[in-house]
């Protein structure tokens, strides 16, 4: 889990 | 009590909107001014103005609802709006098109490529696609903006549609970019309030960020049925590798939008706007930020609304939005969040629409006016100045409200499917027609007039054809594929009576976006009639590209 996203990669914009 | 606040705002809001209308006016002199501000709009403006006017009400509305079905996928857009619509647009494209606009003293778009290929040809036909598909990209947003003042003020849809048609025309006409820049950087600036709102209140309700995710998260396991057949895997994953999903994710969304970005000419003119690369540079910061702010959140919330909706009613968000998936975020506005914000998020809406038309008409005006008229046909350049500029802005409006009326009027829900689609139609349009050439005339030597020529012509035709028979979402509102062979694309084949996509290992050709094939042919055109045909003369190459900058004062004025 990333910030709580099992994604994170496009959160991480 | 809310209305009477409503009214007050409203009021208050098209007060100064005039107001910048009125400044802009004044302040155009000539027709430096009018289609490119003189090149002298501040960096700030100019950082707004292309935010605003690449964040219509579909980005907030649509986007935002279509990140309640797709989820947290969607903020690869976000990433590639950034880097590619910001950071590459305005550091490498912008820099090279601003410097190349003065050496050519460009005006417009079409004029740049005009006179870097040394055709009117070229100029003409730019400003032609640009005329006829540009007013049904700004029907689409138009005809969105009339419903939600209809519904939120209870006047009639023609009502709305002509009053917010007739306001923007107003200081479209007069103020020319000016008037469209200072209330597109206003309106980006109560934007970026909006959403940034929207934002804090939706994770501070469900228990920050980490906790709101884990929420959604838990989801996982309540995705209807039919949508994960299509390959949904939850609102915080990916679709599977593939998938029907993950290809209208993929291709559709994130690059059609993403890439596509780079051949708008309502965005590309904003390079023009500045006096200096230095402008470009703290532009940048300004529109990353907007940018991240925009579809980032709309993206976020409108995935989180799965989590709310589900909290307060057992379903998710496109349940409890019975399909509908425009009305997901405005439903999420209104049983999740405290009435004033309701207004806030009212003006957000409206500026959105509004920075986006303005600039469309403008951009649709300079296109027939100057571009056509005036320097293609070599017509009415007596009359000088703006004349024909201002009477194109007046036919591009009068065209889109056309569309935007008659085609709900005449063809009902077709209709309203054919103005849904104008989004993607042009912004795909844009990028097979105009990219080749665009990155040819910043960066190559080597592409000829030719090339350009035959890029741009088989862009559009292989972009529209693919539109036209094989897009599955585009040949279904378009209509032609199913009147010519009975079928709504080429790509469906009806087995046993159900209908089966064709596809070649994971490509699933009716998804694949019209970019994928248009791009790489008008590229490969571009390249291979260069290779064959004269090259330009050295002089000219140098006057467009300069034996290296130079330091000067003055910037001139037509």
């Amino acid at each position: 889990m990333y910030f709580g996203i099992p994604v994170a990669a496009a959160f991480l914009c | 009590m809310i209305s009477m606040w409503t009214t007050i705002a409203v009021v208050i809001y098209m007060g100064v909107i005039a107001y910048l209308g009125y400044r802009g006016f004044r302040a155009t002199r000539n027709a430096t001014d009018f289609m490119i501000g003189g090149r002298r709009i501040h960096p700030y403006v100019m950082a707004m103005s292309y935010g605003a006017t690449f964040i219509s009400t579909s980005a907030i509305i649509g986007f935002g609802g279509a990140a309640g079905v797709f989820g947290m996928g969607l903020l690869w857009l976000t990433f590639l709006n950034i880097f590619i619509g910001i950071f590459i647009a305005f550091v490498l494209f912008g820099a090279r098109t601003r410097v190349m606009g003065l050496r050519l003293d460009a005006h417009t778009f079409p004029e740049l490529l005009g006179r870097r290929y040394r055709s009117r040809f070229i100029q003409g036909a730019a400003a032609l696609i640009i005329f006829l598909f540009m007013p049904l990209y700004a029907s689409a947003v138009l005809m969105g903006a009339a419903k939600y003042l209809a519904q939120q003020f209870g006047m009639h849809y023609e009502t709305a549609l002509f009053t917010f048609s007739v306001i923007i025309a107003l200081y479209v006409v007069m103020g020319g970019i000016k008037g469209v820049m200072y209330t597109d950087a206003l309106q980006a600036t109560i934007m970026i309030a909006g959403m940034t709102v929207l934002l804090i209140m939706t994770y501070s309700s469900m228990g920050g960020v980490v906790a709101a995710h884990e929420k959604l998260t838990a989801l996982a396991s309540h995705v209807p049925a039919k949508l994960v057949h299509g390959g949904h895997r939850g609102w915080t994953s990916m679709p599977a590798f593939g998938s029907p999903l993950w290809w209208i994710l993929v291709s559709t969304i994130i690059m059609g939008v993403g890439i596509g970005v780079l051949a708008q000419p309502q965005l590309a003119v904003r390079y023009m706007t500045v006096k200096s690369g230095r402008e470009l540079n703290r532009a940048v910061p300004i529109g990353g930020v907007f940018i991240l702010m925009m579809t980032g959140v709309a993206f976020i919330v409108g995935s989180l609304t799965n989590v709310f909706f589900f909290e307060h009613g057992g379903k998710v968000a496109i349940a409890a939005a019975r399909g509908d998936v425009e009305k997901i975020i405005p439903m999420y506005i209104q049983q999740a969040l405290p009435p004033w914000f309701s207004l806030l998020f009212m003006l957000t809406l409206l500026s959105a629409a509004m920075s986006t038309l303005s600039s469309q008409f403008h951009v649709i005006g300079t296109s027939l006016g100057r571009d056509f008229y005036e320097q293609a046909l070599r017509r009415g350049r007596t009359v000088g100045g703006v004349l024909a500029t201002r009477i194109g802005v007046i036919v591009g409006i009068v065209f889109a409200v056309y569309l935007g009326y008659l085609l709900e009027e005449k063809f009902g829900k077709t209709g309203t499917a054919i103005v849904a689609r104008g989004t993607a139609i042009f912004f795909g349009l844009c990028a097979c027609a105009f990219l080749p050439m665009y990155v040819g005339a910043l960066w190559s030597r080597g592409i000829t007039f030719a090339g350009a020529v035959w890029g741009m012509l088989t862009g559009a035709a292989s972009s529209l054809l693919w539109m036209l028979f094989v897009h599955e979402k585009a040949s279904t509102a378009l209509l032609l594929c199913h009147k010519l062979f009975g079928v709504r694309s080429l790509a469906v084949r009806m087995v046993e009576g159900k209908e089966v996509f064709l596809k070649t290992g994971p490509i699933i050709w009716a998804f694949v976006d019209p970019l994928f094939v248009g791009l790489p042919v008008a590229i490969l055109v571009t390249v291979v009639v260069s290779m064959f045909t004269r090259k330009f003369s050295k002089q000219h190459l140098e006057m467009c590209f300069g034996p290296g900058p130079v330091p000067a004062t003055a910037n001139k004025e037509e």
